[in-house]
């Protein structure tokens, strides 16, 4: 079974890695990410204290913790892609009719994203690693260009931020078994994470009673808590909408919360597919 | 006992209030290339479909080479196109096969060019497919259900979208590939096509079956000889005159006859007897057309 899995996946990056798209995607968490470290670098250099931007590896660490925001939202749109263009094509009859198994299938799709996140995280990690020597060779003083940091902390932040995103491409994934459509599927996971986590359970938890013990278990808060490390960040603040600072749960918390959305997604995933017709082509 | 491959027992799909399959009981022997014939929604697709595991029955159960469902091992001896082919526009032709021949487990790189060249596409194997014509889709579509060399091939329209000459090679291709032992379950609504390949036929109207047998048994002689003689008008007076001659009508220029086969000579002395020769004399057959017409009017009739 592991092996069948293996080898769907294989297959699956044989033919994903042909498409314009994550390259496409790739190209922009980079640039986005550059553009955050250039403008922090820029900042960081008129007040003159550019020695803590240029550790390695906290300024992988902090930057990645940026590049989270948005290979987090990209990895959401690819995996909708992904598994929608074969609604799209018509292409998973083809697939089926040969044997590869439903369940099966969906969960090489998964894996294979979640690999595909930690790949783009890994990749604009360097980037940013890259970007701090140059910026050291720019300020030109020796030494600022440090690796004493916590390399080990880079590790597990990496670790931690691919499992923060597997409940979202679950998401992604089962809107799409659900509505058979790429678009449609895309604009409700982006919805849900945009409008009602980021503007409706400020509010909610801020206008209603209790209501943050019923937040402590939506998915957004949940993953907010399992990325914490030791409290929020300024910027976990400012995301978390309207400047309202969360009082997070324990990683631990965050950890299990994440887990049971997983489960509970992905079961009532692969459940809809079994029961489903297999069609023609619907429209790319 | 006879090999079945495939054994439908009252399968049944419904959409709603739309029956599109209804309680199909089909039986195809190993070998047989065995002909799915129905017009438009007739079902022909849905049952493939659900043959495949693609569609779920709403009632009913069938049988694979005699044991299971469209699992995975049975569907590993399996190779189909149904409707139109899809596949990845982004993937050339060699590709998409490549893809598709990884996802099943079966089969290696000199498959491919064999397929591509048995299907005539090598030469266009490594553009994309979406520079492809419909026949050429079609093709690869073939080459598709062919990877793996199965036991069992569920052709779904195969000439569809094709040119006089490409469907000629195609039905070619489908009687080699059941000359080789392969089992065939070809849908189309091309009855000339399914009269040149098929041994059997079952017709499906409204999701019915309504008939099914040997090719050669449904489309048998009938009791019926056409003559043009010397004389039509003198030759329907003394046909009709014979008390062994059912009828006999002057059309368009010659005579039909209702009359035993083999007593087909009987009809010439008659008629050489009184001077009237016959020029032209031969058996009427009905086509598988014909009796695919006759018997869905039939079950029109009877449904309303």
């Amino acid at each position: 079974m592991i092996a069948q899995i293996l080898s769907l996946m294989t297959w699956e990056w044989y033919k994903l890695r042909r498409r314009w798209m994550p390259w496409i995607m790739l190209g922009i968490a980079i640039a986005f990410s550059q553009v955050v470290f250039w403008a922090g670098f820029a900042f960081q250099s008129a007040i003159g204290q550019t020695g803590g931007t240029l550790r390695l590896p906290d300024v992988i660490t902090e930057g990645l913790g940026f590049g989270y925001q948005i290979v987090g939202i990209l990895i959401i749109i690819w995996a909708a892609s992904a598994l929608g263009s074969e609604y799209g094509w018509g292409t998973f009859r083809a697939i089926l009719a040969k044997g590869s198994g439903r369940w099966q299938f969906l969960c090489a799709q998964f894996c294979l994203m979640l690999a595909t996140a930690f790949a783009w995280m890994a990749v604009v990690g360097v980037a940013f690693a890259v970007s701090s020597v140059i910026a050291g060779l720019i300020v030109g003083s020796g030494g600022l260009v440090s690796f004493a940091g916590e390399w080990a902390l880079l590790g597990k932040m990496l670790g931690k931020w691919t499992y923060a995103m597997a409940p979202y491409i679950v998401l992604a994934m089962f809107l799409v078994i659900l509505t058979s459509s790429t678009g449609v599927a895309t604009a409700l996971a982006l919805a849900y994470i945009f409008i009602g986590e980021g503007v409706l359970l400020p509010i909610l938890t801020a206008t209603v009673d209790g209501f943050e013990t019923v937040a402590d278990f939506v998915l957004g808060r949940a993953v907010d808590a399992w990325l914490a490390e030791g409290g929020p960040s300024e910027a976990e603040v400012m995301l978390s909408g309207f400047g309202v600072a969360p009082d997070l749960p324990s990683n631990i918390h965050g950890f299990f919360v994440a887990l049971v959305y997983m489960a509970v997604l992905g079961a009532a995933m692969v459940w809809l597919f079994l029961k489903k017709d297999i069609g023609g082509a619907k429209g790319s | 006992m006879e090999d079945l491959v495939i054994e439908t027992n009252e399968l049944s799909k419904r959409y709603g209030r739309v029956t599109a399959v209804d309680r199909l009981s089909l039986r195809v022997p190993r070998g047989h290339v065995f002909g799915l014939l129905g017009p438009n929604g007739s079902g022909k697709t849905t049952a493939m479909s659900m043959l495949l595991g693609l569609v779920r029955p709403t009632a009913g159960s069938f049988r694979l080479f005699g044991n299971g469902q469209a699992d995975r091992e049975a569907l590993r001896r399996i190779g189909a196109i149904i409707e139109t082919p899809s596949f990845y526009p982004y993937l050339s032709g060699r590709r998409n096969l490549e893809y598709f021949q990884g996802v099943s487990g079966k089969g290696d790189r000199q498959e491919l060019d064999e397929l591509l060249d048995k299907v005539g596409l090598l030469q266009r194997a490594n553009d994309r497919y979406q520079t492809y014509s419909l026949g050429m889709k079609q093709r690869l579509g073939i080459a598709y259900a062919l990877l793996g060399d199965p036991e069992l091939l569920f052709l779904d329209e195969p000439t569809n979208g094709m040119d006089p000459a490409g469907m000629a090679e195609i039905r070619d291709l489908i009687k080699q590939l059941g000359s080789e032992g392969r089992t065939i379950l070809l849908s189309s609504h091309l009855l000339r096509e399914v009269e040149l390949v098929c041994d059997s036929v079952a017709i499906l109207a409204r999701g019915r079956l309504i008939a099914q047998g040997k090719v050669e048994e449904l489309v048998h002689p009938q009791e019926q000889v056409q003559l043009c003689t010397t004389s039509n008008e003198q030759a329907h007076q003394i046909l009709t005159s014979l008390d062994w001659v059912q009828g006999a009508v002057v059309e368009d220029g010659h005579l039909v006859v209702t009359a035993p086969i083999e007593r087909s000579w009987e009809l010439t002395a008659a008629l050489s007897r009184s001077q009237v020769y016959v020029t032209e004399m031969w058996p009427l057959q009905i086509s598988l057309e014909e009796y695919f017409l006759d018997v869905t009017a039939e079950d029109a009739g009877v449904t309303n």
